[in-house]
Order: structure tokens, then C-alpha cells, then sequence
């Protein structure tokens, strides 16, 4: 009885806007054309989503994107974790300082880095330039336009993965490393069978989260190659909003939109299934 | 195996509160194969002492020596020293097989060797069937036996074990007491071993350092320390039931001690000795188990006055008089019939009486 004002609130902006979806994809609509009804096609919309490359190579896109700065952001975020989980003057300070890329906004984020990387105007190409003599152009090419994404995207998202990572470093117990340096372990040898096993479960679920989000990117795309070149790096994020509010198909970037939805769930449950359990029994 | 020494060993903590000295001036010997308890109350500096000799801490002065090592700035894996620690710190991810044989494999020694040394220690210890389970699976006891194993595998030079049967039942501690003293002598490695158990320390020591804030007050065999306890802190701190502290003044001219209802006649070679040293406050000590108790008068008692509480505790009975604000316990056999609220007389016999001094609390006569 007291749940229902939640209840409500909850099925007006989560279900409703979902079942909405479900029941656009199967039809033809397009935004262009509010004076015809909506005729029902059935499956027709997923048919053309799934036999279109362009909608493949977004979702592969994607999955490269995810997997490359979900990476980045835990080597950089895990090394800077373990570097200031360490007693030294100064490291209040570098904590606060290592989290500001967390504060800023993904769209300055973007906007920022197109400015630090752009070829004629950037701060990097310029450094490079004047050191090597060899002009690097960060968005010319599909492979470096991707490279780049990813490296921003990283910077954004590495105090993040500091952020948990220090806090399960923090949380560990401290008697097993005491032993483990009486029993005669070096420093390597600590981490490789300590520490890294000790924070096992804290580290799945920070890559998980981070994967998770990773393939939900858009901003960073909308603000630095817009997809491009071409359509290099085109994200599913990013052709469903195209498709959907540039086009204004709305029938088919609905189905996109579910079909994407879907191919996320599937890696989550994969990834807490093998990786979250695993680590748990470990 | 060595011998263990530390000179003039210092250790001050920083703290938001301004410098802590758990560790004051500590000089110590422990010989080679030795098996040495660092006795006192908690926060008394013993387990500080145990974790520089360790390595986990770093002694703001003094030096300390393994064998003819200075090991000052030496890491903990270079010492040779293994540790069990008082809640075990068993590595929480591993089974006990890998637990064992930690120390071996990360000093890369080859896998047969592990395997057998393992297997050894395992039998030992009796815990050849725990071998495949991980520390959460274990009961307070087994894991106890593990973190032992860790550390007899490796054959060290000294075994520190900083209280390591305070988490176990009583009944099970009693068991292991045992079983620790007979494993240090057939290893006959050198052990420092901290606790705070008086009975412990008493059981299994060869020799006993008692230490209270931060400093060894006394250091001796179980005997020497219960025999001739050096100041009123040692005294109180080792048997059970706690030497009786009774405090009195000198009165010389009848040469005894007055302690209000009771009044001690003083030996004349005692008395002149306080005299001359011009101590006058003094507290007389007596251990519950030398204190004799008769019904009838008896000419040398100190005291004749009611029973307050019998307590039986089945072999002995311990017999409580209340003195003014002290309570002084006898301990009687148990066939003595007591009951509260009857008069005795109480007999201090001279040879078992302690008077120390109530200023600095040391041993006088």
C-alpha cells in the first residue's frame, strides 16, 4: 500500500518507457511521419538490423573500444592504487590530484583532448613533432581515431578504477602481508601471491563496472570524431542515436536498441557468472 | 640455530597524541636453543619487543643481534627468523598445503623437496588430512597448527611466536602448552615467546623476562622469579592465586611492622637493615600458599581474625580474611574445614615473608 506511489514511479519511468520501446520495434514508424499510423511489421525491423554491417560494425566497434579502455584505465588505475597505498609525505595530495579527470565532464573531457591532440593546433602533435620530427595525426586514420578514443576515454575513467582499487587495497587485511615478509617474500613475490589474489573479487568487479559503462559510450564519441573517419568509430550508442534522432527511425533504432540492450545483459551475466564466482572461490 | 641479543633497544611510536615509548632501554640475551618468554601486561612493550627482533619494526635505538649478525637494517626475509603470529595470519586464499610450503617455494626450492618437508611437518603436527582445505575451514586449533608448520618448515634460526594461544579454548590451550614445549626441545631451535599468561610463561619457559612499561624488570628462571621476586610488579604479576601486598610502617622501636590489624614482628638483622636504608613504608608480601592458618592461639601469629569467604576449588581451599581495606588470602588444603565468620589465627612464617620497599617498589628484605 505505501509502496505504490514508488511502485508507480518506478513503472513510469523505467517499465513504461521500455514496454514503449518493445512495441515501436515492431512496427514501421518514422518521427518524419506523425500523420501515419504505425503499421505493424513484425519482425521486419530486427531482420534489417541484423543483416545490416553497418549495425555489426558498430557493435564490434564497440567491443574494441570496451575492451581497450577498460584495460588502459585498470593497468594505469591499479598501478597508481598500489603506488599510493604506500606511506609517504605528499600522498594526500597526489590522491586528490589523481582524481580530478574523474570531476571534469565527459563532454569538456572530449572537447579538451580534440584541442590537446588536433593536428594543426594540438599541444601533443607539436611535442612530438619538434622531438621525433615525425608528424602523428591522433584522428586521420580508423586504427589511430579508435587508439585515441580509447586513450581519452581511459584518462577520463583511471581514477575510477583508482578509486575502487585503493579502496580494496585499503580494506585488505594486514596480518597475511607481515607474515608473508617474515616467511621471506620480496616485494614481486608479495603482490603475485598476495596481494593479487587477495584482490581478486575487487578487481572483477571494478572491470566489470568499467566494461559495463565502457559499452554504454557516447559522449566521448559525439565530442571528438563523431564516429569518424567515416565510420570507424561508430559505437552502437552512437548509430542508435544517429539512426534515431538524426534520421528519425525510430522504428529501427528502437530494435537496435533492444538488441544491444540484450547483447549487454548477455556479457554481464557471462562475466558474473565465470568471473565474479570464480573469484569468490578463489 | 643462535643465540639472540639486544642492547639498549629503543623503540618510540609517533602518535597524533605526541611520542609513545613502548620499548625503553631493553637489554636482553637469549641462548642459543633457549626457549624465552617475554612475560607482562598488555601495552608493557613485549610483543613491540618481538616484532623489531622480526623485522616488522625498526628500533629507534640500541642494535640487535641474530647469532654475531647486527640485523638492525636487515629485511624480515633476510633474518632467518619465523614468526606465528596471534591470530595465525594465515593467508586467507590458500589451501594449507600452499600455506606451508609458502616459505620454501618463494625460495625456489625444488618441488620434491617442498612436497617432502610439507609432508613431514604435516605428520609432525598431525595434520596430514587438513592438507587440502583452506584456512576458513579450519577450527581455532588446526589453524594454530598450520601457522606453527609455516613456521617449522622452514628451519629457522628462532622461532618468534607473539601469543600464540590466546585465541584458543582453555581446555585446548592446556593441551597445546604441552605440546609446544616438547616441539621447541626436539627442534631445539632458539624461542622467544610472548604472552601474558603467567602460567604459560611459568610452564614453558627456560627462562622468563618480565617486562612492564617497556622496560625488563626481572629476568630468570620460573623458580628464580617465584622465589625471589625483584620489586612488588613481578610479585603480583607471577603465581595464583597474586602474592597478599599487605602495606605497613616501620615501628623501630618495638621492631615490627604495623599493618593496622596486623602487627609483624621484625627479625633485629631485618629490622636495622630498614633502618638504615631509612625505609619506613613498606609493603610485606606473602604468597596465599605460604600463609598458615590455625584454629586455636598460637604464639608467633600476626593476627587473629574472622574468615570472610571460603572459596573450595576442590583440591585446595582458598580462605579470604579481610585486614582493614586488604584482603589477605590463605590457600589451605582442601580437607581443612573453614567456615566464614570463625576466628583463626594467621602464622606468616618468617622465611616466606618479602618486604619491599613502598617507594620504589623494590625487594628490600
Amino acid at each position: 500500500m505505501f509502496l505504490l506511489p514508488s511502485l508507480a514511479l518506478l513503472v513510469g519511468i523505467g517499465l513504461a518507457p521500455f514496454f514503449y520501446v518493445l512495441i515501436l520495434s515492431f512496427h514501421r514508424y518514422r518521427l518524419t511521419w506523425s500523420d501515419r499510423p504505425w503499421e505493424f511489421v513484425g519482425l521486419d525491423n530486427y531482420r534489417y538490423v541484423m543483416n545490416w554491417e553497418r549495425f555489426w560494425d558498430a557493435a564490434w566497434n564497440t567491443i574494441v573500444f570496451a575492451v581497450g579502455t577498460t584495460l588502459l584505465s585498470f593497468a594505469v588505475g591499479f598501478a597508481l592504487a598500489l603506488f599510493l597505498s604506500q606511506r609517504f609525505r605528499g600522498r594526500g595530495i597526489l590522491r586528490a590530484l589523481v582524481i580530478i579527470p574523474l570531476l571534469i565532464p565527459p563532454v569538456s573531457v572530449g572537447l579538451m583532448w580534440r584541442f590537446i591532440l588536433h593536428p594543426l593546433l594540438g599541444l601533443v602533435p607539436w611535442i612530438i613533432k619538434s622531438v621525433t620530427g615525425v608528424t602523428v595525426s591522433f584522428f586521420e586514420t580508423p586504427a589511430m581515431a579508435m587508439f585515441s578514443l580509447i586513450l581519452i576515454d581511459a584518462w577520463e575513467w583511471f581514477p575510477f578504477m583508482f578509486l575502487v582499487l585503493l579502496a580494496g587495497l585499503e580494506s585488505l587485511p594486514r596480518e597475511p602481508y607481515e607474515a608473508a615478509y617474515v616467511d621471506g617474500a620480496n616485494r614481486y613475490q608479495i603482490f603475485r601471491h598476495i596481494t593479487l589474489p587477495l584482490m581478486r573479487p575487487v578487481i572483477a568487479v571494478a572491470v566489470l563496472l568499467k566494461f559495463l559503462i565502457s559499452l554504454k559510450v557516447y559522449d566521448i564519441i559525439y565530442t571528438v570524431t563523431t564516429g569518424g573517419p567515416g565510420t570507424a568509430t561508430e559505437t552502437l550508442s552512437y548509430l542508435i542515436y544517429r539512426q534515431t534522432f538524426a534520421y528519425f527511425w525510430v522504428d529501427r533504432g528502437s530494435a537496435m536498441a533492444l538488441v544491444y540492450e540484450y547483447l549487454i545483459i548477455l556479457f554481464a551475466v557471462l562475466f558474473v557468472k565465470y568471473a565474479l564466482v570464480k573469484a569468490r572461490a578463489g | 640455530m643462535a643465540s639472540v641479543r639486544l642492547v639498549r633497544v629503543r623503540k618510540v611510536f609517533h602518535t597524533p597524541r605526541g611520542e609513545v615509548t613502548a620499548v625503553d632501554d631493553v637489554s636482553l640475551e637469549v641462548r642459543d636453543g633457549e626457549f624465552l618468554v617475554l612475560l607482562g601486561p598488555s601495552g608493557c612493550g613485549k610483543t613491540t619487543t618481538l616484532r623489531m627482533i622480526a623485522g616488522l619494526e625498526t628500533p629507534t635505538r640500541g642494535e640487535i643481534y641474530i647469532g654475531d649478525r647486527l640485523v638492525n637494517n636487515l629485511h624480515p626475509k633476510d633474518r632467518d627468523v619465523a614468526m606465528v603470529f596471534q591470530n595465525y595470519a594465515l593467508y586467507p586464499h590458500m589451501r594449507v598445503r600452499d600455506i606451508i610450503a609458502f616459505p620454501l617455494k618463494i625460495r625456489k626450492y625444488p618441488r620434491e623437496e617442498i612436497d617432502r618437508r610439507v609432508r613431514e611437518v604435516a605428520e609432525l603436527l598431525k595434520i596430514e588430512h587438513l592438507l587440502d582445505r583452506r584456512p576458513r575451514e579450519l577450527s581455532g586449533g588446526e589453524q594454530q597448527r598450520v601457522a606453527l608448520g609455516r613456521a617449522i618448515v622452514r628451519r629457522p634460526q628462532v622461532f618468534l611466536m607473539d601469543e600464540p594461544l590466546s585465541n584458543l579454548d582453555a581446555k585446548l590451550r592446556v593441551v597445546m602448552r604441552a605440546e609446544l614445549k616438547r616441539l621447541q626441545k626436539s627442534l631445539g631451535v632458539t624461542t622467544i615467546y610472548v604472552t601474558h599468561d603467567q602460567v604459560e610463561a611459568m610452564t614453558m619457559a627456560d627462562r622468563i623476562a618480565v617486562m612492564n612499561k617497556g622496560r625488563v624488570v626481572q629476568l630468570g628462571t620460573p623458580r628464580e622469579l617465584f622465589a625471589r621476586p625483584a620489586n612488588t610488579f613481578v610479585a603480583g604479576f607471577i603465581g595464583s592465586p597474586p602474592m597478599n601486598m599487605i602495606e605497613c610502617s616501620l615501628d623501630p622501636g618495638r621492631g615490627l611492622l604495623d599493618c593496622g590489624v596486623l602487627k609483624y614482628p621484625l627479625d633485629p638483622n631485618t629490622g636495622s637493615l630498614l633502618q638504615s636504608r631509612g625505609v619506613i613504608e613498606v609493603i610485606l608480601g606473602i604468597r596465599p600458599q605460604h600463609v598458615r592458618i590455625q584454629k586455636g592461639e598460637v604464639p608467633d601469629s600476626v593476627a587473629r581474625v574472622p574468615v570472610y569467604v571460603v572459596e573450595p576449588m576442590g583440591t585446595e581451599t582458598i580462605v579470604n580474611f579481610k585486614l582493614g581495606e586488604t584482603m589477605l588470602k590463605a590457600v589451605v588444603p582442601a580437607d581443612v574445614e573453614v567456615e566464614a565468620g570463625e576466628v583463626w589465627s594467621i602464622v606468616f612464617p618468617r622465611e616466606r615473608v618479602y618486604i619491599f620497599d613502598k617507594k620504589s617498589g623494590e625487594l628490600v628484605a
